[in-house]
Formats: C-alpha cells, sequence, structure tokens
C-alpha cells in the first residue's frame, strides 16, 4: 500500500496530466496541503515509485524560467492508478464512521 | 536567488547524477529560491540518497560481513609475519654469537663479544616485544602499524 506522500504525489502528478514534473507537482501538494514539499522528499520518492513501477519519468524540454535546464516529467502508470485508487478506497473505508467524513463513498468519478 | 551563491549550489548539485541535477537545478531556479535555502534543499537531498543505499543489505555486507572480518584476518596475519620473521631472526643471531662466542674464548678474542651481546639482547627483546604483541588484544592496530612504519 501506498504512503501518505506518495498517495500526493501520485494524485497531484494525475491532476497535472502533461504537465507533471517535478517543480509543478511540488507546488500543487504545497498549494493541496499547506505544507512545504522539500526537494528531497520529491525526488527520492519519485525514484522510489519508478522502482515500482508506478511512475514513469523522462527528461522534457528546457525553458528561460528554468535557466535553459530540463524539465523531469512524470506520468501516472496504469499500476499508479491502480494503487493510488486502493489508497483512496481504504481511507474512505475507514472514514465512513469517522464524523468529519462529510462526503458520500462509492461515487467515483472515473 | 542571489548570483553570489549560484556557485555554491551548482557545486552541491554535481553529486548528483546529471539528470537529476538538470532537473533539480531547474525546479529551484523555477520556484525562485532564496540560495541558501536552495543549498539546503540539495544537501538534503544527497544525505536521503545516500541514507537510502543503507536501507540494502548489500552495503552492510560488505562492511561487516566482508571488509570487517578481513582487516582483522589481515591484522592477524602481519602480527603472526612479524612474529615468524622475528624469532627466525633470533634464532640465526643465537646459533651466530654463540659460535661467535665459543670461537673467540678459545681464540682470546673477547673484544667483539659485548657488542654481539648487545645485538643479541637488543634482538631478544624485540622479540618479547612481538611475542607479547601477538599474543595480547590491545596492540591488535599498531603491529601493522609498525611493521610498515617501525
Amino acid at each position: 500500500m501506498l504512503g501518505e506522500f506518495e498517495y500526493l504525489l501520485i494524485t497531484a502528478a494525475v491532476g497535472l496530466g502533461d504537465d507533471a514534473y517535478g517543480a509543478a507537482i511540488r507546488q500543487e501538494i504545497e498549494t493541496a496541503t499547506g505544507r512545504k514539499c522539500s526537494i528531497g522528499a520529491l525526488y527520492t520518492t519519485i525514484e522510489r515509485l519508478e522502482t515500482k513501477g508506478l511512475l514513469h519519468t523522462w527528461m522534457g524540454e528546457a525553458t528561460p524560467e528554468r535557466g535553459g535546464r530540463a524539465k523531469r516529467m512524470i506520468r501516472v502508470t496504469p499500476q499508479g492508478v491502480r494503487a493510488a485508487t486502493e489508497f483512496y478506497d481504504a481511507v474512505a473505508r475507514v472514514s465512513r464512521a469517522a464524523s468529519w467524513a462529510v462526503y458520500a463513498t462509492g461515487a467515483r468519478h472515473e | 536567488m542571489s548570483r553570489a551563491a549560484w556557485p555554491l549550489v551548482e557545486l552541491a548539485a554535481r553529486l548528483l547524477e546529471r539528470e537529476e541535477r538538470e532537473a533539480v537545478l531547474g525546479d529551484l531556479a523555477e520556484a525562485g529560491e532564496n540560495a541558501w535555502q536552495a543549498l539546503l534543499d540539495i544537501l538534503r537531498l544527497e544525505c536521503r540518497r545516500q541514507a537510502l543505499l543503507w536501507r540494502s543489505w548489500r552495503p552492510w555486507f560488505a562492511g561487516f560481513g566482508i571488509a570487517f572480518p578481513s582487516s582483522l584476518l589481515l591484522m592477524g596475519g602481519f602480527r603472526l609475519r612479524d612474529l615468524y620473521l622475528s624469532t627466525a631472526q633470533l634464532a640465526q643471531d643465537f646459533r651466530r654469537v654463540r659460535t661467535d662466542w665459543a670461537g673467540r674464548f678459545l681464540a682470546n678474542a673477547v673484544s667483539h663479544l659485548p657488542v654481539d651481546r648487545l645485538v643479541l639482547d637488543q634482538r631478544f627483546c624485540r622479540w618479547i616485544g612481538v611475542a607479547a604483541d601477538a599474543l595480547g588484544e590491545r596492540c591488535v592496530v599498531f603491529v601493522p602499524l609498525s611493521f610498515f612504519f617501525g
């Protein structure tokens, strides 16, 4: 099963689609959680998830705002989607009886 | 990002692989982070990378399973070799002095005897030292060192 940060990373990457790369995912996680996301945690997690086959990365194009440096583009694999779904389902199931669980479960948007 | 500290960040990033260095430095530039924060981020990333290596059993096996026992064996080997050489030298000197002493005694040439006895005493003392060292546990590090530098 995924860890919390792994789930956040995969979910952010899926949300960004074709624009998923290190800085964008980091920004997305920081905005969503309100917590600082360190480069070290981000890149070691990306590497771990890629080793597990949940992500696929490749070097993208360079842009001027990055000082002419290339991006590391990220795409979530079908296994990654499956692992994130399992994590989400587990959290939803365990939260069913919790007072803060306001959303009805079972209505997933595919 | 302040220009002055940027070379430091790039220098620290050299420890990363080429593609990862590109991506990380690009991300830091795009985020417009403070140079010192960027430097800390890169150092933290490198620390994480190094720490991750130790999560595998391989470095532990190489360190404590192979390197450490081998170094003990090597140190023991040097000790035994030193003891063997010292013993052989002592035996040779003893035989020579005994022969010379008998010959000189008979020939009434006792003038060289004190010198030879001094040499023998010195060899004997050295042998005692090496033997004690080989038997003792506390000097295990100093024997190889004395073998090289002594």
